[in-house]
């Protein structure tokens, strides 16, 4: 074998597939829209002092750590996509209001 | 956030080669299937809506890469040996055991390369290193490999 047929077995080798378990595109997509929807009002917030930053902060960790860990159980069950975002932007929206109670408060 | 409906398709475009290049890269199948499926979900969150299909694939291949550098630096830090998961033990090849023998930076320019086709400039933006080094490396790279494959003969 010459270095140009090494190359070639090289390039063979390399196009071979491999099997892999592969995820949902539809799966990584809600997760990663539910994160962004859970961070999208985090902006708004920024004129909150440390502690009711730190208070809501725990509470949409909290919640972002339910929602985002059984999105495939919560497929699993039967609901839908759109309601796992549905429930995403329902917190979200949450978050945002009791950020703005507490910086009345 | 790149749409639903365009995302499927640039997925289905994109995974094969990427599942390939990772799982030759990340040490064990559990870390390739962790790894592919933490770059798309991090392309997602880094909102790249700009470019042509091919620089959102480079793009792909940057989040991978970066992904697989921890992965290693873990490995590194792992002090109990434990023995990853083989790929696929069956579809062990002259090559692949070569390949096996490569260091993971020399691996990766030559999958770059000879597998994407990258030029030394892209090759150099998704390793971080200048174009002219990239040069250097890859022909240190396709040298070590052609005296590996000569070594077993």
């Amino acid at each position: 074998m010459n270095d140009d047929e090494a190359i070639g077995a090289l390039r063979a080798e390399l196009d071979r597939e491999v099997i892999l378990s592969r995820a949902n595109p539809d799966e990584i997509w809600v997760r990663a829209r539910v994160a962004e929807i859970l961070e999208g009002d985090r902006p708004a917030l920024r004129a909150l002092s440390l502690v009711q930053l730190l208070t809501l902060d725990a509470i949409v960790a909290v919640l972002a750590w339910v929602l985002l860990d059984p999105v495939v159980p919560l497929f699993g069950l039967g609901l839908s996509k759109a309601l796992v975002a549905a429930l995403a932007t329902s917190v979200a929206h949450a978050a945002a209001t009791l950020g703005g109670v507490l910086s009345s408060s | 956030m790149i749409g639903r409906d365009d995302f499927e398709p640039f997925y289905r475009d994109t995974v094969p080669r990427l599942e390939r290049f990772v799982a030759r890269l990340a040490g064990s199948r559990a870390a390739a299937e962790e790894i592919v499926q933490e770059t798309y979900y991090r392309f997602l969150r880094a909102k790249f809506t700009g470019g042509s299909d091919e620089e959102r694939r480079r793009y792909l291949y940057r989040i991978a890469l970066n992904l697989l550098k921890t992965q290693w630096a873990r490995e590194r830090r792992r002090t109990v040996a434990e023995p990853p998961e083989p790929m696929d033990p069956s579809a062990t090849t002259e090559v692949s055991a070569v390949l096996e023998r490569m260091s993971t930076r020399d691996r990766t320019l030559l999958w770059l390369a000879y597998a994407e086709g990258y030029t030394h400039r892209e090759m150099g933006e998704a390793m971080g290193v200048g174009s002219a080094s990239v040069r250097v490396l890859l022909s240190r790279a396709r040298k070590r490999f052609l005296d590996l494959m000569k070594g077993r003969r």
